[in-house]
């Protein structure tokens, strides 16, 4: 089976007002390339917003890294990354 | 339909995040701060230089907190000064939105460009077909000459190889009405005469150069006075915010709110007032009727268009119905409008009703300011809810629907016809209406394609919002 990479994005009230709103379409905008492997959840609050160090809001989660400032285009950069990682062990197992 | 996030929009809301955190924390000088610390002398910039960048969001904060490039007289007047003077003013008088300068990248000419893509092939078909002979080879490439370009585009269409692109000026490409063009040293004014306060060229600059004046700093104080402040939230609120309505509602009294009204419910006001206003004037022999409560269309009329003013309804809009519902019952209170729309604040400098005007991206940086949390607030009950029909106004196609639900039982000839977006095209079409009609008698016009949940002030994804209000309707 293809390997899922999961990405959650976090919808308290900081991270939609800074751009998470727009991510709630996330499924409809991935490139055909990743429809499928990709598993998008939403979270009440990743709380992560109060450590400045984190970076910038909106946050969210790819396979559990971190990601700030998060937009449609470097979630996508990062489940590619990921796939395409994962897709060359993918070919000596299946 | 439009999507408005991009990183110069993020910028700008953090400006606004940070002026209200200011306000929160009383602490007058970190306002001066804001520049510096959003960008540190060690960080990176996103022009030739932080200083620069430190520059432009002075003048972020300095809209952030009600003024325009236009207010200042002296450059070395501190943010914390223009707060204080914020903090002064009694009533909004300026609402015009400003150009920052500095900020505007003086973007060349709309033109048609040859780009790399260009084989310098035999065919030639871009020297051919052009018109006025304005294309020469140099070093096996096509070159326009631009002083014999007309922008006819002929070249475009004709390239195999996709080679000629269209090089744009996105703020006066959106402006349906010519309001912005270019000064002497290449930079973009805004023609007051000529804007409507759409909004639409705050959003398509790539370099957020065109800001409005927020309201943000006089309602907050008005919220820390005794008189009672009450919000009106526009029907399009659904999806602006994590949470559900009645969330949002306890959110906007957590804020200092004493009362929130629903503007779904003067919408459902509007609809009965409206059909009752369409049936007498089409029986008096009009041809057809077009709505009103979109502002910036109704600014449009009344600037560009004034040959069909006449058939404009005279229902006043869902805000003002609200805001006359408030004023009845309250009469002290001070009313504050909340939405997705800029050219509201117009409407709202009008009308005795409406004292001020924020937008759900204003409301949003409030909200995070004062680190409520939408989804933890418990649910309000709301007393009254607006129907179905109401709440629907925040799309394209609702005031129309809103109508057919009043004659749903009843025999009638409506035929509805919608303009789904103000441009260029669409103002012309309307020009003619007022001579040659447009093929129905009830005219809607939304200034936003999609309507008021892709106004220039919303937080969601227009797509995602719309569906969330298709599942409350079904509801209601």
């Amino acid at each position: 089976m293809d390997k899922i990479v999961d990405v959650e994005i976090c919808t308290g009230t900081t991270c939609f007002v800074m751009g998470a709103g727009h991510l709630m379409s996330l499924a409809e905008e991935l490139p055909e390339r990743l429809k499928g492997s990709v598993s998008i959840r939403f979270a009440r609050c990743l709380g992560v917003c109060s450590v400045p160090d984190n970076g910038r809001p909106p946050f969210a989660t790819v396979n559990g890294a971190l990601i700030e400032n998060a937009s449609v285009e470097n979630l996508v950069a990062a489940c590619d990354l990921l796939l395409s990682g994962e897709k060359g062990m993918n070919y000596e197992t299946v | 339909m439009k999507q408005y996030d991009n990183q110069a929009n993020r910028i700008r809301k953090e400006v606004l995040v940070r002026v209200a955190r200011a306000f929160f924390s009383e602490e007058l000088r970190a306002i001066d701060r804001i520049p510096i610390d959003m960008r540190p002398r060690s960080g990176e910039s996103s022009r030739c230089c932080v200083y620069k960048d430190r520059e432009v969001l002075k003048y972020r904060a300095m809209a952030a907190l009600g003024f325009g490039v236009e207010d200042e007289t002296d450059e070395l007047t501190s943010l914390h000064e223009y707060y204080e003077k914020a903090q002064q003013r009694t009533c909004v008088k300026d609402i015009g939105l400003t150009v920052i300068d500095i900020a505007c990248h003086a973007c060349q000419k709309s033109r048609y460009v040859i780009t790399d893509t260009c084989r310098g092939c035999l065919g030639r078909a871009c020297q051919t077909n052009c018109p006025k002979d304005a294309i020469e080879i140099v070093n096996g490439r096509a070159v326009i000459d631009s002083g014999k370009c007309v922008d006819c585009g002929l070249c475009m269409k004709a390239c195999p190889y996709n080679a000629v692109v269209r090089s744009p000026v996105p703020c006066e490409e959106i402006c349906p009405v010519n309001a912005v063009s270019k000064d002497e040293t290449g930079r973009e004014i805004i023609d007051q005469e000529k804007c409507i306060s759409c909004g639409q060229c705050t959003r398509a600059c790539p370099f957020a150069a065109i800001q409005e004046r927020s309201q943000m700093i006089d309602v907050l104080g008005r919220l820390k006075e005794d008189r009672p402040v009450v919000a009106m939230l526009a029907p399009s609120v659904i999806g602006q915010f994590p949470g559900n309505l009645e969330q949002i509602i306890t959110a906007l009294r957590r804020l200092g709110f004493d009362a929130v009204e629903e503007v779904a419910t003067g919408a459902d006001e509007t609809a009965r007032r409206e059909a009752a206003e369409w049936k007498e004037r089409i029986e008096s022999g009009d041809a057809f009727m077009t709505t009103s409560c979109c502002p910036a269309y109704v600014e449009a009329v009344r600037k560009h268009i004034p040959e069909i003013g006449k058939f404009v309804s005279h229902t006043p809009s869902p805000m003002a119905i609200s805001a006359g519902f408030v004023r009845e019952t309250s009469p002290d209170a001070v009313t504050v409008f909340i939405g997705p729309c800029m050219a509201k604040r117009v409407e709202a400098l009008q009308s005795s009703d409406v004292d001020y005007v924020l937008t759900f991206e204003e409301l949003g940086a409030m909200l995070i300011a004062a680190g409520i949390d939408v989804q933890e607030c418990e649910a309000a009950v709301i007393d009254e809810p607006a129907e179905a029909a109401g709440r629907g106004f925040a799309v394209s196609g609702g005031v129309t629907g809103a109508i057919q639900t009043q004659f749903a039982d009843q025999e009638n000839n409506l035929q509805p016809v919608g303009f789904d977006g103000l441009d260029k095209k669409a103002l012309l079409q309307l020009k003619m209406a007022a001579t040659r009609g447009c093929g129905g008698n009830f005219v809607e016009v939304m200034c936003c394609e999609g309507g008021c949940m892709s106004g220039p002030g919303v937080l969601s994804n227009p797509k995602t919002a719309a569906r969330q209000l298709n599942a409350l309707l079904k509801d209601s």
